[in-house]
């Protein structure tokens, strides 16, 4: 019974069918890069003849993602997260396999798509730098078409809930990133948009305004059932937002599922710095390998699953003079290599 | 369609707002517009005053055609300068992302985005040349005339709009489009004077293979009765408007073509 009621609350109906939000079936994304040699010779024969090679970019990803779900698109650098989001969005054209998201093909329906979703870049900003967000409010509420009602009410829950209060009549160009950050979100649910797909939405943002971004996703998710898709670097973006993971690696997918499954995955290794007080020669233990050795700053590697950090933190701060240590926390690298 | 003109006023206001918010650059501007203007009044006026024929064309039948092209070229940049101009940047940089996901037409979107009202100034400009040009050539203007004058502006405007989705587009496929933009700059530079007076190699190219010889000579032949040029038709004038037509639709089409291979870029 429950598992019906869920379902059911994942998937919005079509004619009696229930049907995904969005279906992605095969999908690929080939680029055609060419082929640079060095010296001044290739680079005038490649005038004449050029050799182009391909990259996939994304190969064969196919998943379905049913409404109010928060989604975490996660994977390396390079992996093709972004180029998956564009591709969802509208902005890229497949090169093969398909996007349909509530029966449309974003990039043959852009107009009548993009009213159903918003997107927020990290790292671009889709705002005019001149203008404050007052007037950037009402520029959207113009090409979005929204109502005054809708607008007075989206207006004030965004600004209550980002806290830009303070900030709303200064031009763009002066904010800080973290303000501007904000500010994208807030334009880009101002039309209330079913899906909202996040690009690195945290990406360079300090702790605090981490934590504002993380609830104001958590809140529209919760008041509008909007259904989110972010892709990210940060491990605790995905412990705070997500309850499903989807994992690509070289393009292809290496995980779906829920979080609680994703976090079964341990990375097999964990790195700890130590800073010493003094120059002090570390021995190799059996526990643990030196990874990086400098006089005063040394990394050592052990492997998770035969040791606990506390035995080993316990065994150099015994033995030598720890001024200061950072452990490093379990990255998305690290994962790719435990599920491989 | 009224929805695109409240758009495009708001984009008009940012952008005066904007302006006038950094008082120093909107005085200088101010200032470039004058002296600008200033400049393309006295060559104009050197022209008329100081040259002699050129081929079967009197001085002031080259303001004359020199009106045609400077009106045509404002209007048709008033809609499409900032569009095709910003193109290769906004490629290079990704910010087209942005257009593509608006509820919007990106080309109608462009255009408001876009739209410069600074090109009035050259219209005006160039109306005032095609009055004293018409004045002194004491060309009597029949209702038919009338007609035909704003059907030839039109076609010939259209012609001036496709050469820049021709000399933009194609940084869609190429890092940089200088060298495209240039042959076909130079190749329009051939149409500021009569071209009849170059050899007949050229006047082939400038009338059926870039039939820039549309945007203001055969026009202009039309008001003056003249058939000098080694593929002079009396169907030429008309024919602006059917080969204004076309360009503006293959330019359309060629501007949809590449956005389609748009790449955008990496994060």
């Amino acid at each position: 019974m429950d598992f019906w009621a869920e379902s059911l609350s994942k998937h919005w109906e079509l004619g009696g069918i229930t049907m995904p939000l969005i279906e992605v079936r095969d999908l690929c994304k080939t680029y055609e890069i060419q082929k640079r040699k060095d010296g001044f010779k290739n680079t005038l024969l490649s005038l004449f003849k050029r050799e182009y090679v391909k990259k996939e970019a994304v190969k064969d990803i196919s998943f379905t993602i049913g409404k109010g779900e928060l989604v975490g698109y996660i994977g390396a650098n390079g992996a093709g997260k972004s180029t998956t989001i564009k591709m969802l969005s509208g902005i890229l054209i497949p090169t093969s396999g398909s996007v349909i998201v509530n029966g449309m093909v974003p990039y043959k329906n852009r107009k009548e798509y993009s009213m159903k979703i918003g997107i927020v870049f990290g790292q671009r900003s889709q705002l005019n730098w001149d203008l404050p967000m007052e007037d950037t409010f009402q520029l959207y509420k113009r090409i979005y078409k929204i109502s005054d009602e809708m607008f007075k009410r989206n207006v004030a829950f965004y600004t209550e809930l980002l806290d830009m209060s303070d900030f709303i009549k200064t031009p763009i160009r002066q904010l800080s990133l973290g303000q501007k950050m904000k500010a994208n979100l807030a334009i880009a649910m101002l039309h209330e948009p079913e899906i909202l797909y996040l690009d690195e939405p945290t990406i360079g943002l300090d702790v605090i305004s981490k934590d504002r971004m993380r609830k104001f996703i958590k809140e529209i998710n919760k008041e509008k059932s909007t259904t989110v898709i972010l892709t990210t670097h940060d491990m605790n973006d995905i412990e705070e937002i997500c309850n499903r993971i989807i994992l690509i690696d070289k393009g292809k997918l290496l995980f779906d599922g829920e979080k609680e499954k994703f976090k079964q995955f341990k990375p097999v290794n964990t790195e700890v710095t130590f800073e010493f007080a003094t120059d002090v020669n570390l021995e190799k233990s059996e526990r643990y390998n030196i990874i990086r050795d400098h006089p005063l700053l040394k990394t050592i590697s052990f492997n998770k699953q035969q040791t606990r950090l506390v035995d080993v933190i316990t065994e150099i701060t015994q033995k030598y003079d720890v001024k200061d240590m950072s452990i490093k926390d379990n990255t998305i690298e690290e994962i790719v290599k435990a599920i491989q | 369609m009224l929805d695109y003109i409240k758009l495009y006023l708001d984009f008009s206001k940012i952008k005066l707002k904007t302006q006038i918010e950094s008082r120093l650059s909107f005085f200088i501007l101010i200032i470039c517009k004058i002296v600008g203007f200033g400049a393309t009044g006295i060559m104009l006026w050197v022209m008329v005053d100081k040259f002699d024929f050129i081929g079967e064309w009197n001085p002031y039948e080259i303001l004359l055609l020199f009106s045609f092209n400077m009106i045509t070229y404002a209007i048709a940049g008033c809609f499409f300068y900032d569009f095709f101009v910003q193109l290769p940047k906004r490629i290079r940089t990704g910010e087209l992302d942005e257009v593509l996901i608006k509820p919007l037409n990106p080309t109608t979107y462009l255009i408001c985005r876009g739209v410069s009202a600074g090109y009035l100034g050259n219209v005006t400009v160039g109306l005032i040349a095609f009055f004293i040009s018409v004045a002194n050539l004491h060309i009597i203007f029949s209702l038919k005339d009338i007609l035909m004058l704003i059907l030839l502006i039109f076609g010939s405007s259209l012609i001036q709009c496709s050469v820049f989705s021709f000399s933009y587009t194609p940084s869609f496929w190429l890092i940089s489009n200088n060298g495209v933009r240039n042959i076909i700059g130079d190749l329009k530079s051939f149409s500021d004077y009569p071209i009849a007076i170059y050899n007949k190699v050229i006047q082939f190219l400038l009338t059926f293979m870039f039939p820039f010889g549309f945007i203001s000579f055969y026009p202009s032949q039309y008001f003056l009765n003249k058939s000098d040029g080694a593929f002079f038709n009396t169907s030429f004038p008309i024919l602006t408007i059917l080969v204004g037509l076309t360009l503006a639709f293959a330019g359309y089409k060629f501007w949809i073509f590449g956005l389609s291979h748009y790449q955008s870029t990496g994060n």
